[in-house]
C-alpha cells in the first residue's frame, strides 16, 4: 500500500522510528524541542498519520507505533523521484549523483562501486 | 452616518483611487497607492468625517441644490433668490439627501447586513486557520546562506525562517511573531535569488504588512455588499506587493531588476502548474508586477511633489464629507429672508446670506467654527415625530412656506405621500415633470399644485417656528445662545447622550431646552 507523508509528518515517523513505540506526549515534547512546534501541532499531524494508516494508536497514554518502515519510505521516495524527474531510469538518477560538486571523494568511490556491482 | 453612507462615499473615493491607479500605476511611487489606500480603509472604517468646503460633496449639494431650486420652484416668490426651495431636514439623524430614501427601510437591511458580515467573517477566518494550522507545521531551515543573511539583518522582533513541502511560494505571516515560509522545493543554492526572497519578506514584515491586509480584509468583512470594495481588496493587496517589489530593487539597485523579474516568473510557474484554476486574475496580477519592476526608476522630485498633491487632494475631495447645514443636529435652520416680519437686530450685524448659511454648519458640532459670528438658528417646537404608525416618515420643511409636512414612503405601493397634519391623512406627491412642480393628491387621479395646497388654511399650523440667535465665544469657543434679540447669552450645548439641546446660565448646571 501506498502511502504519501508529508515532510512534516516524516518528522513524526522519524521519531517512532528512532524510539521505537512513543507516547503522543513524548513525541510532542520531543518535536517541541528539535523543530518548535507546539502540543496541537504535533497532535493534528500525528491524527493524519493514523488517518493515513501510517500509525496505530493504543491505549493507555495514546501510544504510538510505527506501522510502516523507515526502508519502505526510502524505497518508495526513491522509486517516486526517479519515476518522476529521471524518467524511471536508475542510471540517470547516479549519473546525476556523481556529477554533483559537493560529493566527497570518498562517496564517489563507494557510489562507483555499487554500480560495479549492480552490473 | 450610517453604513451605508459611510460605503456609498466611500466608493467615490475608490473610484477615484481606481482612475489615478490607470494612468499613473508606473509613473508615481507605489507608496502613493498604499497611502491612497490607506485613505479609503479610514473612510471604510472610521464612521465619522472632517467636513470640507473643498469635498466634492459639498459641490455635489451645492450643485444638486442649485438644480432643485430651479426645477421645483420657480414659480417662487422673489425672496426666494438663490435659496433652496425645499429642505429635507432629517430630525432624527442627520441625512444626507441622497441617501435619505436608503435609510427609510432600514431595518431588514440591517439584519441582512450584519448576517452578511458574519458569513464573510467566518469564511475568512476559517481560510486563515487552516492555512495557519498548515504553516505551523513547518520546519525548521539548516541553511548556512540563511543563518548568516538573518544575523546581518535583525529586526525588533524576532523571525522564524522556516522550510515547508507543502507551498509553492514564500510566505510570511503573523504580525508579533512573523514566520517566512519557504517552500522546500526551491533552489537553495542560488544565493542572489534566496536574497531577494528573504528581503522582500522582510520589507513585508518590516512594514507590517500583514495587518494592513487584516484591515483591508475587516473592510470587505464589512461593507461586503459593495463591489467597489472587493475591487479595492484585490487592487490594495496586489499595489502592498508592487510596494514591496519597488523596495527590494531599491535596495539592490537598478540591476537587480531583470534577475529580480525572473526570480517571480520562476516561482510563479511553479505555482501555477499546480493550480490551474483561478489562474486568470493572477495571470493579470503578475504581468502587472513584472512590468512595474522593469519599469521601477528613480522618482524626481516634482513626482513626489505630484504625489503628495494627489494624496492630499483626494484625501480633501473625496475623504471629507460635505459641509453643509446642521448635519449633526436635531435644530433645522431656515434662511432669514423668508420670515421678514421678525425683528432681528443681531443677525442685522453679520447678515446672514443664504448660499453661505446652507454651506456652514448650524452648531458648533463640527468644531470648526470659531468666530464670534452671529447666526440666527431657527427651530421648530422639537416635537416632530420620526415614525408614524411604524412607519418612518421625515419632516420636511418647505421654505416656500415656513412650513412642515411629513413625508414617507407607502409600504404597499412604495410610492412617496406627504401628510399636512400629524400623519393622520396622507396625500400622494409626485414632482410634474412638465410644470416642474410638486404635486399632490387624494385618489391618484386628479394632481394639484402642492404649494396651492399647503397654504390652504385646513392645513393649520401645526408647527409654530422661533428661532434664536447663537454665536460661539471668541476666547473660549464655547456655543452660546440668546432667546431675546442679543440681550442675555447664555451657554448652550447639545447632550451627547440624549442628543437634547441643553442651556445653561453659569455653564455648570445645565436643563433640557424644550419649550
Amino acid at each position: 500500500m501506498e502511502i504519501k507523508l508529508f515532510d512534516s509528518e516524516l518528522k513524526i515517523m522519524d521519531v517512532l522510528w528512532r524510539e521505537g513505540d512513543t507516547t503522543a506526549k513524548k513525541i510532542s515534547d520531543i518535536l517541541n524541542k528539535q523543530v518548535g512546534w507546539n502540543v496541537n501541532t504535533t497532535y493534528t499531524l500525528i491524527k493524519r498519520c493514523i488517518a493515513k494508516g501510517a500509525i496505530k494508536r493504543s491505549e493507555p497514554n495514546f501510544m504510538c507505533h510505527a506501522l510502516i518502515a523507515k526502508e519502505e519510505v526510502q524505497e518508495q521516495e526513491t522509486t517516486e523521484l526517479i519515476n518522476k524527474v529521471f524518467d524511471g531510469s536508475a542510471d540517470l538518477l547516479f549519473a546525476s549523483l556523481l556529477s554533483r560538486k559537493n560529493l566527497s571523494p570518498e562517496e564517489i568511490e563507494r557510489l562507483k562501486q555499487i554500480v560495479n556491482n549492480l552490473k | 452616518m450610517d453604513i451605508f453612507q459611510m460605503s456609498f462615499s466611500a466608493a467615490f473615493l475608490i473610484i477615484a483611487v481606481i482612475i489615478i491607479r490607470a494612468f499613473a500605476l508606473h509613473r508615481l511611487p507605489k507608496k502613493t497607492f498604499l497611502v491612497l489606500w490607506g485613505v479609503v480603509i479610514c473612510r471604510l472604517l472610521i464612521p465619522f468625517s472632517i467636513p470640507s468646503r473643498l469635498s466634492f460633496y459639498t459641490g455635489v449639494d451645492m450643485l444638486r441644490r442649485a438644480i432643485t431650486a430651479e426645477t421645483a420652484y420657480i414659480p417662487a416668490p422673489a425672496v426666494l433668490t438663490g435659496t433652496p426651495a425645499m429642505e429635507i431636514v432629517d430630525m432624527g439623524k442627520l441625512a444626507a439627501t441622497g441617501a435619505s430614501t436608503i435609510s427609510i427601510s432600514m431595518s431588514p437591511l440591517i439584519s441582512i447586513w450584519i448576517a452578511g458580515i458574519c458569513i464573510c467573517t467566518i469564511f475568512f477566518l476559517l481560510s486563515y486557520i487552516k492555512c495557519r494550522r498548515e504553516f505551523q507545521t513547518a520546519l525548521p531551515v539548516e541553511n548556512d546562506f540563511i543563518n548568516r543573511w538573518q544575523q546581518r539583518h535583525p529586526l525588533r522582533r524576532t523571525v522564524q525562517i522556516r522550510q515547508s513541502d507543502r507551498i509553492k511560494a514564500p510566505l510570511t505571516y503573523g504580525v508579533r511573531h512573523p514566520v517566512v515560509l519557504l517552500p522546500k522545493a526551491m533552489d537553495w543554492t542560488d544565493e542572489t535569488i534566496l536574497q531577494y526572497i528573504l528581503t522582500h519578506e522582510y520589507v513585508h514584515i518590516r512594514r507590517f504588512d500583514a495587518l494592513a491586509k487584516l484591515l483591508i480584509t475587516s473592510a470587505v468583512c464589512i461593507h461586503w455588499f459593495n463591489p467597489l470594495v472587493w475591487v479595492m481588496y484585490m487592487l490594495a493587496n496586489r499595489d502592498i506587493e508592487l510596494a514591496c517589489d519597488e523596495s527590494v530593487v531599491r535596495a539592490f539597485g537598478d540591476t537587480a531588476k531583470s534577475t529580480y523579474a525572473l526570480a517571480l516568473i520562476g516561482l510563479e510557474e511553479k505555482k501555477s502548474r499546480l493550480i490551474p484554476l483561478c489562474n486568470n486574475f493572477s495571470k493579470i496580477a503578475i504581468e502587472e508586477r513584472i512590468t512595474s519592476i522593469m519599469k521601477i526608476k528613480k522618482y524626481s522630485l516634482p513626482v513626489i511633489i505630484v504625489a503628495v498633491l494627489l494624496i492630499a487632494g483626494v484625501t480633501v475631495g473625496f475623504a471629507c464629507s460635505k459641509a453643509t447645514v446642521g448635519q449633526n443636529s436635531y435644530l433645522p435652520e431656515k434662511s432669514e429672508e423668508l420670515n421678514p416680519a421678525s425683528p432681528s437686530p443681531a443677525s442685522e450685524k453679520t447678515p446672514v446670506n443664504d448660499g453661505e448659511t446652507i454651506a456652514e454648519p448650524a452648531s458648533n458640532n463640527d468644531g470648526h467654527s470659531s468666530s464670534s459670528e452671529i447666526r440666527k438658528v431657527y427651530y421648530s417646537d422639537g416635537q416632530h415625530k420620526t415614525e408614524i404608525d411604524g412607519v418612518p416618515v421625515h419632516p420636511v420643511h418647505c421654505v416656500v412656506i415656513g412650513k412642515y409636512y411629513y413625508k414617507r414612503i407607502d409600504r404597499e405601493t412604495g410610492k412617496d405621500q406627504v401628510s399636512f397634519d400629524d400623519g393622520s391623512t396622507w396625500l400622494w406627491t409626485r414632482n410634474n415633470p412638465k410644470s416642474k412642480k410638486i404635486e399632490v393628491s387624494a385618489d391618484g387621479v386628479t394632481w394639484e399644485d402642492l404649494i396651492a395646497t399647503i397654504q390652504e388654511p385646513k392645513y393649520s399650523e401645526f408647527c409654530n417656528h422661533k428661532y434664536f440667535y447663537m454665536r460661539s465665544d471668541p476666547d473660549t469657543g464655547q456655543e452660546l445662545a440668546s432667546f431675546d434679540d442679543g440681550v442675555t447669552w447664555l451657554f448652550y450645548r447639545e447632550n451627547v447622550v440624549t442628543g437634547r439641546a441643553e442651556i445653561s446660565s453659569d455653564g455648570v448646571k445645565w436643563r433640557e431646552w424644550i419649550r
